[in-house]
């Protein structure tokens, strides 16, 4: 199942207006130690987390093309579930 | 004001130790700081007292000890009493050091720094330390409280950049659990705190980044805990394996301390290479963690227990334009890290700040400068307006279970009263530890006094209440006290049959969920925690009443007792340490040493064991190992004044002059109440190095040289906050004085009596004069031309008669036993002597020798008050004949000693006062 992600903070739309304009500029590539370039993984790796807000976006603006979202999460189905199976028992 | 052209990166990272990241550095995982120590200095940073986080950080940003910032712990009432929330930015009373360069028009950005919610509106950008926490586990929702950032209109684009855990992918926590990308591991709460942990540390990297890149600035400082955290949790899976862990959970989570240490270095990496090689870097902790064999599994039951498994010394390292390389620096305090900005900026450092500047670490160090105070400084400075005082009680809520949690605040429970009430006494507790730990004993006595009749069963308040007592000599109150707590609940523990029956209960099936675990935490766990803290109490209570024969100067059977108890208790580093001095009392030295080397063993980094090792090899006459140890007692802390000492006196011994002179000055800077260090600079400087200005420099006052290492007074705190207790000294040396004939041989008998050792060489045999003996030592007449040999009379006795006392060098401690007598028959009993000895005519008297003799005694008053490692009792010749029972008391509390009362009576001798009869 593909859990829906989206940004539903209520976000200004001047800061909108520059998140996505980084996300236009930020590349989904990355430099590797020897020099080569290469695709940024969606899963990320601690190099992204490492490397500071550029880091982030490169791998979200990767993980949006890959899930279609920015916030997707490889927890989020299980977590479904489990919330899904509380609220049944809460009923 | 002209503005230097480089900036400052001030790096935090909580709990990091130089153990654990030489290790890596060796292995080469940690390259980017490693390019910072090569390229810069290095070196340990002493933490305070008490080690929780928020003090310290607060601290390290003020230069100022936390009775004067006003962060004194985690949790806080809210204004109102309403409720308790985490310690906020509204609690701190003085300015930060982005405070200082805001308003000094430098552009500043603070991340994350703890605490520093609300944000204060700096010149630049400060994203609080809400800003990383989420407290949903709904991704998509990402409320953040207002003022959580300034300026406001840049909270929703910083808020983007928030990690969430559950964002987190397997590769991304694979680094720290290699096998969670082999094998099907289900999230357990150990992973999913990892996972939380990590998800701040990105967000703190990604907001830092974001500041540094997008604006411009001058000086920047951010701050993880990142590393703290993750070493509470997982240090004791941490090879190699600890006894009790399952080989299951070793395996599993043994890489996490590492990883978390080679993910601060690949944050750094970036942040060097974004600051740019004209940006000074420094890169600090508030404190080490224990690794290794350091570790222990219990943690203390009490607020902020877990601050137990941390390390009294950091990481500091700074590198930059005109910071010396490849270098160690010494010294170095939490409150020398705003001083030292300032310096970098050219700004005056606050004499109010207890802080100094770190100049050795500069290639050219500049004069430093100071003003009285910023606080007085008027302009805006971007502190935390009034109207922003109140925070928002949802977001307080979260951040307060988490402090739970994480074990540095107990769970308030729902009486909000008895919450509030509990939190302020915390509060109180850490203020009365920082008096405490800064030689303010009699400001800590007050609050510990009210909290212990408050709680006279726990044992925190009840030791220290001790201590500030036994500080003052007190023995009385002291003894009371411990009658109290013996009669408290604080040391009942339970029998073994009373332990099995609450393991053995059973849970009543008829419990809902909730209930189980409340019957299970009153019923089962309380019960069992409560006694492992009484039987806690009670070793501390027995090691406390050997410590006390040990103060009241009984140290044979202090040593006994801690025998006894030493059977009984496991092996722990301040038992040995308390047989260590005790040991070093009775000049057992080899003894004391090895209890020394035994507490090494337990912690390499304990700085008074290095002391207290180069005390004993100094008393064995091994100069060259002696200060070894005692350098490296100073290089684990700077700030104690015995070592300082210490050093002197063992150049002295080797012959290095000048370098004695400057460790004993060094001392006095940090405690220029001590009087030791003085006297020796001044015997230095008037018999040795023959500079009598010097000398008389130093008898006059101390003064100046505080403000060059900024140990100030500072009007009503003025006390010597730097300094710590006196742990050691030499021991003193015995002297027996007055003029000839007054009694001086009788009292030496009396101490010889009493069991104490005599420095004499029986050279001058016994006469008619005086049938039991002179007791003298032909050096002692010596002692103008040479006064070397007095360090061989240390713990003993030794007679020297008025006006050579005068002459005594400062370096020792001296106890004076000074005999009076009536000067008439002062002079006829020297009369009769020279008579007898043939030596004067019956009927000729010395003219003008009374005269002399007053003079002397006039003398007395003045030398001794000059002298503060003197201490006199005067005894009266004719008392001790008449009432030598009281005379022996009185002496053997003066000399703080065991000694043999009887036999001190029994050696007074009334049939040979024969000058006149005793009426």
């Amino acid at each position: 199942m593909q859990v829906e992600q989206v940004e539903n903070f209520p976000i200004d739309d001047d800061s909108q207006a520059v998140i996505d304009y980084m996300y236009q500029i930020i590349p989904t590539t990355m430099t590797l130690p020897d020099g080569t370039i290469t695709e940024v993984p969606e899963s990320g790796n601690i190099g992204l987390l490492a490397s500071g807000y550029k880091g982030i976006i490169a791998w979200r603006k990767r993980r949006e093309e890959v899930h279609g979202s920015r916030f997707f999460s490889p927890f989020m189905e299980g977590l479904e579930k489990l919330k899904r199976a509380e609220d049944k028992n809460d009923e | 004001m002209n503005k230097p052209s480089g900036k400052v990166l001030l790096i935090g990272w909580d709990a990091a130790d130089w153990l654990i990241i030489n290790r890596l550095l060796d292995q080469g995982e940690m390259p980017a700081l490693k390019g910072l120590i090569e390229n810069g200095v290095m070196g340990n940073i002493t933490t305070l007292d008490p080690p929780l986080s928020p003090m310290l950080w607060t601290s390290i940003a003020t230069g100022k000890h936390a009775d004067k910032h006003g962060i004194l712990g985690f949790a806080e009432p809210t204004p109102d009493h309403s409720a308790i929330r985490p310690i906020s930015t509204s609690s701190r009373k003085v300015k930060a050091i982005w405070n200082i360069l805001t308003q000094n028009n430098y552009r500043t950005h603070v991340v994350n720094w703890w605490p520093s919610y609300p944000a204060e509106p700096v010149n630049g950008i400060f994203v609080s330390d809400v800003f990383p926490k989420v407290s949903s586990i709904d991704m998509n929702d990402r409320k953040l409280p207002d003022d959580s950032v300034h300026p406001a209109d840049l909270q929703n684009l910083f808020s983007h950049f928030r990690v969430h855990p559950l964002e987190l992918s397997v590769s991304q926590l694979a680094p720290f659990i290699p096998a969670l990308e082999n094998a099907d591991i289900p999230i357990n709460k150990k992973i999913a705190i990892l996972a939380g942990y990590l998800a701040e540390a990105a967000t703190i990297q990604a907001a830092i980044t974001l500041s540094i890149e997008q604006e411009d600035w001058d000086f920047a400082a951010v701050y993880w805990d990142t590393i703290d955290h993750l070493c509470h949790g997982f240090i004791n899976y941490s090879p190699p394996q600890m006894e009790g862990v399952k080989d299951e959970d070793y395996e599993l989570y043994q890489h996490v301390v590492d990883g978390v240490y080679r993910l601060m270095d690949l944050m750094l990496a970036h942040l060097l290479k974004l600051a740019g090689e004209d940006c000074t870097i420094i890169v600090t902790s508030d404190h080490g963690f224990q690794s290794g064999s350091l570790r222990q599994f219990h943690t203390p039951d009490e607020p902020s227990g877990p601050a137990s498994h941390h390390r009294n010394v950091g990481v500091f390292c700074a590198k930059g334009p005109g910071i010396k390389k490849d270098e160690i620096v010494y010294g170095a305090s939490l409150l020398d890290i705003t001083p030292t900005i300032l310096s970098i900026f050219g700004l005056p450092i606050g004499e109010d700040m207890d802080g100094k500047p770190l100049v050795e670490i500069f290639e050219k160090p500049e004069p430093i400068k100071t003003i009285p105070s910023w606080e007085k400084i008027p302009g805006e400075c971007g502190m935390l307006p009034n109207e922003k005082m109140n925070l928002n009680t949802e977001q307080s809520n979260e951040a307060i279970k988490q402090l739970i949690a994480l074990g540095y605040i107990e769970d308030p429970g729902p009486d909000i009263t008895k919450a509030v009430e509990t939190t302020i006494d915390d509060l109180d507790y850490n203020l009365a530890v920082v008096y405490f730990s800064t030689n303010r004993k009699f400001r800590a006595k007050p609050i510990l006094e009210k909290l212990f009749d408050k709680y006279p069963n726990q044992g925190r308040f009840f030791f220290k209440l001790v201590d500030c007592f036994l500080d003052e000599g007190d023995i009385v109150s002291s003894e009371n006290i411990i009658e109290r707590f013996k009669l408290s609940d604080g040391i009942k523990t339970l029998k073994p049959e009373q332990i099995e029956f609450i393991k053995r209960r059973k849970v009543p099936a008829i419990l809902t969920d909730d209930e189980k675990v409340v019957w299970i935490k009153e019923n089962k766990q309380d019960p069992l925690v409560w006694d492992m803290q009484a039987k806690n109490n009670l070793i501390q209570l027995r090691i406390l009443e050997a410590d006390l024969l040990f103060i009241q100067g009984k140290p044979r059977k202090a040593l006994q007792k801690y025998k006894d108890v030493e059977k009984e208790i496991p092996q722990s580093k301040t038992f040995y340490f308390q047989m260590g001095k005790a040991y070093l009392k009775t000049r057992e030295w080899k003894d004391a040493e090895k209890k020394f080397a035994d507490v090494l063993l337990f912690d390499p980094d304990h700085s008074n064991a290095h002391l207290g090792l180069g005390i004993c090899k100094f008393n064995r006459g091994k100069f060259d190992e002696a200060l070894e140890a005692f350098l490296t007692s100073v290089s684990l802390d700077f700030y104690n004044q015995i070592s300082h000492f210490n050093i002197g006196r063992t150049l002295n011994e080797m012959g290095e002059y000048d370098k004695a002179a400057n460790s004993f000055e060094i001392s006095l800077r940090i405690d220029p109440n001590f009087g030791m260090a003085r006297n020796a600079l001044i015997d230095l400087y008037e018999n040795v190095l023959i500079d009598p200005i010097k000398a008389n420099a130093y008898r006059q006052k101390t003064e100046e040289s505080l403000q060059l290492y900024g140990a100030k007074s500072n009007g009503d705190d003025s006390l010597i906050i730097k300094s710590k207790p006196k742990i050691f000294s030499s021991d003193p040396v015995i002297v027996v004085s007055g003029l000839p004939r007054s009694g001086t041989s009788m009292m030496m008998q009396m101490l010889a009596a009493g069991g104490l050792s005599v420095f004499t060489d029986n050279e001058r045999k016994p006469d008619e004069s005086n049938p039991n003996g002179y007791f003298e030592h032909a050096k002692v007449k010596q002692l103008i031309r040479n006064n070397r040999w007095l360090t061989e009379a240390t713990g003993k006795v030794v007679k020297i008669v008025v006006p050579l006392l005068y002459q005594i060098p400062a370096a020792l401690n001296y106890k004076v036993i000074f005999m009076m007598r009536d000067m008439n028959e002062i002079v006829e009993s020297q009369h009769k002597m020279l008579v007898n000895n043939g030596r004067m005519n019956e009927n000729r008297y010395s003219m003008g020798i009374e005269m002399t003799y007053k003079l002397y005694l006039e003398q007395l008053e003045s030398w001794s008050s000059k002298n503060k490692n003197v201490d006199i009792l005067l005894v009266n010749y004719l008392d001790a004949i008449k009432n030598p029972e009281s005379t022996a008391i009185e002496i053997s509390r003066f000399l703080n000693g065991e000694l043999d009362l009887e036999n001190m009576i029994s050696a007074v001798q009334p049939e040979l006062y024969r000058t006149k009869n005793l009426s």
